[in-house]
């Protein structure tokens, strides 16, 4: 039995982005490509998604440009490849405030949204930090903060102090706090909504960005195959080493179960196609009687 | 200086730190009138002040809907917020801005008139707990202004941006940045 499909859609890519970003240490060793994409797990009657991107329109589009990011497109159009509408998506798992994540929230109107308690917090006390330390508030946009007021007022922020189990069926959400932000989350589809389960998958929000991070090479220290932290961590490279482990001991150390959404190479791993608008649709898993969107 | 060179790349803007927002910095990078240069340069760190106020206000406020503000944090938090604004102000009243700079100096200091007024109604807490108050909807609709204003006065160039990668090194901000510098 398969409760969900998921699917992995690029909503932008910045076409060399400095490895040294993507895997900690790994300086002078060029340029990979970056894709920018949200998951979307999709139920029978119901949808959600493991965060929302940024919206292209006032500074986003200055941070797009910034950023050197290609092709960005909306989330009707980049949704409308999987049968979806931004008005289907009833949840929505937001693994940390950083731009590309928590910035277009006011494109899902009917969606309810996830975050951790620490997570807010912690930036609005680095906020009060002397101007020195600001490199710490790099990725935060006060615009986000803003438009989570208006969420909250609205009843569609929910705030989690801590881990949840079964949030819906055979979903939970985790923690990794102080690793890549303050209380960085990932998502643990149970498919066959058992526990334990022999049929999960991680989506590892920002704490896995490519699959070097699960099967690096260390130049330095000469080892073939090790956990290689992402290039940026408001915590520390120990915690997202150790959020690593625990996520492949959720899947049984079958790499491929955990899901970076910044890794090109999805399309090589699983079933996908490029898009009109010269974006990739990685479709990872497929729930029971559902079709294919790639096929 | 031989092992900082292998963890940074040769051309990243890191080596170059201390001066980067500097007024010959935004000379060099194309501010050719020296005045709006020093103006520019000298506001930089009163505009972050700026943005890091209205985050704390907005942060505050989103805590408080979702009832996870702890009341000793507010009340750190929320010193914290009037400190760095009475420090901006000052900062602001020092600051003689160029002539061609006056239209942008009077919009900052209107935006932290309005930061003040944020912060006194953030005081009464109280009337801000209930979603449909007025009260809470005027502070929203004050922040979103504030917001706003700061967008139509960012020169990213200069760093004043509403988020900021300009601190970041070769290891987290993109290539096109660094080329430009």
């Amino acid at each position: 039995m398969s409760l969900y499909s998921i699917y992995v859609l690029e909503y932008g890519y910045v076409p060399e982005y400095d490895k040294s970003g993507v895997i900690y240490g790994a300086h002078n060793e060029g340029y990979v490509k970056l894709p920018y994409c949200y998951a979307v797990i999709k139920g029978k009657d119901w949808a959600a998604m493991v965060d929302v991107g940024y919206n292209d329109k006032d500074y986003g589009k200055y941070l797009g440009n910034l950023f050197n990011v290609k092709d960005w497109s909306p989330p009707k159009d980049v949704l409308a490849e999987i049968g979806l509408t931004p008005e289907d998506i009833k949840a929505v798992f937001i693994t940390h405030a950083h731009f590309d994540h928590f910035g277009n929230v006011e494109a899902f109107p009917n969606a309810t949204f996830y975050i951790q308690k620490k997570e807010l917090q912690d930036w609005v006390w680095a906020m009060s930090l002397p101007d020195r330390l600001r490199w710490i508030l790099s990725g935060i946009d006060t615009g986000d903060i803003l438009r989570g007021v208006q969420l909250a007022r609205d009843k569609r922020l929910v705030v989690l102090d801590g881990p949840m189990e079964n949030v819906f069926p055979g979903i939970d959400l985790k923690v990794a706090y102080d690793s890549h932000t303050w209380a960085c989350m990932w998502v643990s589809v149970r498919n066959d909504g058992q526990a334990p389960s022999s049929d999960t998958w991680v989506l590892a929000g920002d704490l896995v960005y490519q699959f070097e991070n699960l099967h690096g090479a260390s130049k330095q220290l000469k080892i073939e195959d090790l956990y290689l932290p992402v290039g940026l961590a408001t915590g520390s490279q120990f915690n997202l080493i150790m959020a690593t482990e625990a996520m492949m001991k959720e899947v049984g150390y079958e790499a491929r179960r955990v899901i970076p959404v910044h890794e090109a190479r999805l399309g090589q791993t699983f079933p996908s196609r490029t898009t009109k608008h010269n974006l990739r649709v990685s479709e990872i898993c497929l729930a029971d009687q559902a079709s294919s969107a790639v096929g | 200086m031989t092992a900082a060179l292998a963890i940074h790349d040769p051309n990243c803007s890191t080596w170059d730190t201390p001066a980067e927002s500097g007024a010959d910095h935004l000379v060099a990078i194309g501010y050719h009138d020296e005045r709006i240069a020093a103006y520019l340069s000298t506001l930089r760190p009163v505009y972050d002040a700026m943005k890091r106020c209205l985050g704390q206000m907005a942060g505050l406020l989103l805590l408080l809907q979702t009832r996870c503000l702890d009341p000793h944090r507010a009340g750190v938090t929320h010193d914290a917020t009037r400190e760095i604004l009475v420090e901006l102000s000052d900062r602001l009243r020092a600051l003689k801005a160029p002539e061609g700079a006056q239209r942008h100096f009077r919009g900052l200091e209107a935006l932290v008139r309005q930061l003040e007024a944020g912060a006194e109604q953030l005081n009464r807490q109280k009337d801000l707990i209930d979603p449909a108050s007025a009260d809470l909807d005027a502070l929203v609709r004050r922040l979103f202004a504030i917001q706003h204003g700061l967008l139509a006065a960012a020169e990213p160039r200069a760093g004043l941006s509403p988020v900021d990668f300009t601190a970041a090194c070769c290891t987290c901000r993109p290539r096109s940045t660094r080329q430009e510098n």
